[in-house]
């Protein structure tokens, strides 16, 4: 080797050695740890569209709470991961993000088994888990404990709330059809309970239960038009509006028979389906971004939908699943800032019966069962002037209070459950 | 539940329109695996890719104008799109063992899944009818979609113009002979390459024809691929896979066994055609029209 080439190399030396330094400026060197959040959820596949609305609720509250300056200089970092709406997946990441990247909150999962698994693993491991949009009620009923936290509501108290208002409707024979999965099954047992209570003389004509992901339900919708029930309801978990409400159009099921169903009311259902949405039909949800038309409501709308513009998302009313996360969020952040700390224990103990305004009124976490106490707006689908897309009108309100389980309940369902 | 002949009537319709649907979507596959012994795993994704091209075309082209243009424009992008696909990726792999071919085809899946979703986005999708094709039409008291029993003619005419191509011309014959034993073509010096890429290509061509008729139908969304493929595969492997015609009557015996089932036994509905899938299986491999196996020499 020539002397010139040997000098040159030893000056590539020194150079890849030294180049670690530079990314450390005198800035990093004085930053706090930021408190980290890993939020799973199903970002790809059939659910993702409204996964990321969710997440739209999480960045939104990080940014604020960031803004002003976090814990003590101590910054929110949110790591999304992609649990593809799969349970084993949600878990594996979930260990990852606790072991590896030593996250200081788990929240997320949409999936309500795959929120079960992480839920029992944030239990071993001693790490706070808040779900923000997984509804089956045994998440925070027999199988929560210390670590779990909720802050959507529950497929017992959409139901129940969905059955008392069938029960002041004429309708008796009702016919049931539904995602053949545990929340289909938990919402249509909750409606069929809510509804029996206030309406005994009550008779379920038939039950149907389609598959997940099901494309094709004309054979369902042919049985159900020959039954002729005098209502039906839908124990949709969401996605599933779409084909069954296009193809029940289609057979002109809502011209002749008074139809119910969770979740129709979510702006993104009336922007996708236009003509198909089904005007006339009854719906609900806990959290409607014109209902109560409360300035705080306006408020959070406005700042919600500029987030969304600014991520490409034009025209974004916030729906349940956007509140849901945006809850999560802030029972979480100001937990922490209660606590003064991010230390699990602490937060647990701040978030416990903590009580926050928000849009949708005061919203307490309780604290026998960790989870978030939602009144439940119901009523039938109808153009309204003024609003871009059909809305609810003749909204009735149940209340938290009617339809949540009483402690003593959920306390007796735990203690059978060990 | 009391059976009444109208709601047998019913079923018997619904039944047959959902037959239509896997059927199209059936015949390529199987047509694929008969002549060029490819288990094509992204066969639902060129489905889903015909779904949302369907809807780029609707977005671009209002109004009904839109609707029938994609019925022509989608299937025959698929049909390139599949030809791009036989030509640089699956040509090479004729040679090796069907284990490497299933995972590029496999690896396919996910390549256009991130795809799709990265042109499309993760919203959901919708496809409009014109007006004259959603309402709903009257048969003996019982109200169908129109839509369904414009599928249902497409499905027919499909099957029609299939039986065309295989039994009345020289292509067709090819393809058959090609079918039944790859190496004679070959070897009676007709360019198999070619004719791979053209079986291809109607493969492709079918499934996205299926795409945009089935999209307004049902919600289009990136879970598309993935949901369809196995009921698509046990419909052709009960036909006999490599036959069309098996192909129409899996996608009949299914399609029947699931709308009678679920008046009969709603929680197993769903199960039927696989139980069968894998009796068909067990008793006769080469599927009910398929033929027993011959020894290769």
């Amino acid at each position: 080797m020539r002397s010139g080439n040997t000098f040159f190399h030893r000056f590539l030396v020194a150079v890849f050695l030294l180049a670690p330094i530079i990314p450390i400026s005198p800035e990093t060197c004085r930053a706090e740890p930021p408190i980290k959040i890993g939020v799973i959820d199903a970002f790809t596949g059939g659910a993702a569209y409204t996964s990321k609305l969710a997440l739209y609720g999480w960045q939104m509250v990080a940014d604020e709470f960031n803004a002003r300056g976090g814990l003590n200089g101590r910054k929110i970092e949110i790591i999304a991961r992609d649990d593809k709406f799969k349970a084993d997946e949600a878990l594996a990441q979930a260990r990852e993000l606790v072991l590896k990247e030593r996250v200081d909150f788990l929240a997320g999962v949409m999936n309500s088994s795959g929120a079960l698994a992480v839920s029992e693993f944030a239990k071993s491991k001693k790490k706070l888990y808040m779900a923000h949009s997984a509804y089956a009620h045994r998440i925070t009923g027999e199988m929560g404990h210390r670590y779990v936290f909720r802050s959507c509501p529950t497929a017992g108290v959409q139901g129940k709330a969905q059955g008392f208002y069938a029960a002041t409707k004429p309708f008796k024979r009702w016919y049931i059809i539904g995602d053949d999965y545990e929340h289909g099954h938990s919402v249509a047992e909750s409606f069929i309970k809510g509804l029996k209570q206030k309406k005994p003389d009550v008779v379920i004509v038939g039950e149907a239960w389609p598959k997940v992901g099901e494309t094709d339900y004309t054979p369902y919708l042919s049985a159900l038009m020959a039954q002729k029930p005098d209502a039906v309801y839908g124990a949709w978990g969401g996605s599933a509006h779409v084909p069954f409400t296009k193809q029940a159009k289609m057979f002109g099921l809502f011209d002749k028979i008074p139809y119910l169903a969770g979740f129709l009311g979510d702006p993104i259902f009336a922007k996708v389906l236009k003509e198909s949405y089904p005007v006339g039909a009854y719906t609900g949800n806990s959290y409607l971004w014109y209902y109560p038309a409360t300035p705080a409501n306006k408020e959070f709308v406005k700042k919600y939908m500029d987030y969304a513009a600014k991520k490409g998302d034009i025209n974004a009313y916030p729906a349940e699943a956007s509140f849901g996360g945006y809850m999560g969020a802030r029972f979480l952040t100001e937990a922490i800032l209660k606590a003064k700390s991010a230390k699990t224990e602490d937060v647990i103990n701040a978030l416990e019966g903590l009580t926050l305004e928000t849009a949708a009124g005061p919203l307490t976490m309780r604290a026998c069962d960790h989870q978030t106490m939602y009144s439940y707006y119901i009523g039938e689908i109808a153009p309204v002037p003024g609003y871009p897309f059909p809305i609810l009108k003749d909204i009735m309100t149940v209340t938290a209070k009617e339809v949540t389980p009483s402690c003593e309940e959920i306390a007796a369902l735990r203690k059978a459950r060990k | 539940m009391p059976f009444s002949d109208s709601i047998i009537f019913a079923q018997f319709v619904s039944g047959l329109s959902r037959a239509m649907i896997l059927f199209i979507m059936a015949s390529g596959l199987t047509l694929v695996f008969g002549v060029m012994r490819v288990i094509n795993f992204a066969h639902g994704s060129f489905y889903m890719v015909g779904a949302y091209l369907a809807y780029t075309v609707t977005q671009m082209l209002a109004g009904p104008i839109g609707f029938w243009a994609a019925f022509i424009i989608v299937p025959i992008l698929t049909c390139i799109l599949g030809g791009v696909v036989e030509v640089v990726l699956l040509r090479r792999i004729y040679e090796k063992e069907h284990l490497l071919q299933m995972l590029l085809t496999f690896g396919l899946v996910f390549v256009f899944s991130d795809a799709v979703r990265m042109i499309w986005g993760v919203e959901l999708r919708m496809v409009s009818l014109p007006p004259y094709m959603a309402g709903s039409v009257n048969l003996l008291g019982h109200q169908f979609p129109a839509y369904h029993l414009f599928i249902l003619g497409l499905g027919v005419a499909i099957a029609l113009a299939m039986w065309l191509l295989l039994n009345r011309t020289n292509f067709g014959k090819l393809v058959r002979g090609a079918a039944e034993h790859r190496e004679m073509v070959g070897l009676l010096g007709y360019p198999a390459n070619r004719l791979f890429t053209i079986v291809f290509m109607m493969a492709t061509f079918l499934v996205g024809l299926a795409g945009a008729a089935i999209a307004p139908a049902v919600r289009i969304s990136l879970g598309m691929d993935t949901d369809i493929i196995a009921e698509c595969f046990t419909v052709a492997i009960i036909g006999g896979l490599g036959n069309v015609w098996g192909a129409l009557l899996g996608a009949l015996i299914a399609g029947m066994f699931y709308s009678f089932g679920i008046l009969v036994l709603p929680k197993y509905a769903m199960a039927f055609i696989f139980i069968l899938g894998g009796i068909v299986i067990v008793l006769r491999p080469n599927g009910l029209l398929g033929k027993t196996s011959q020894a290769k020499v």
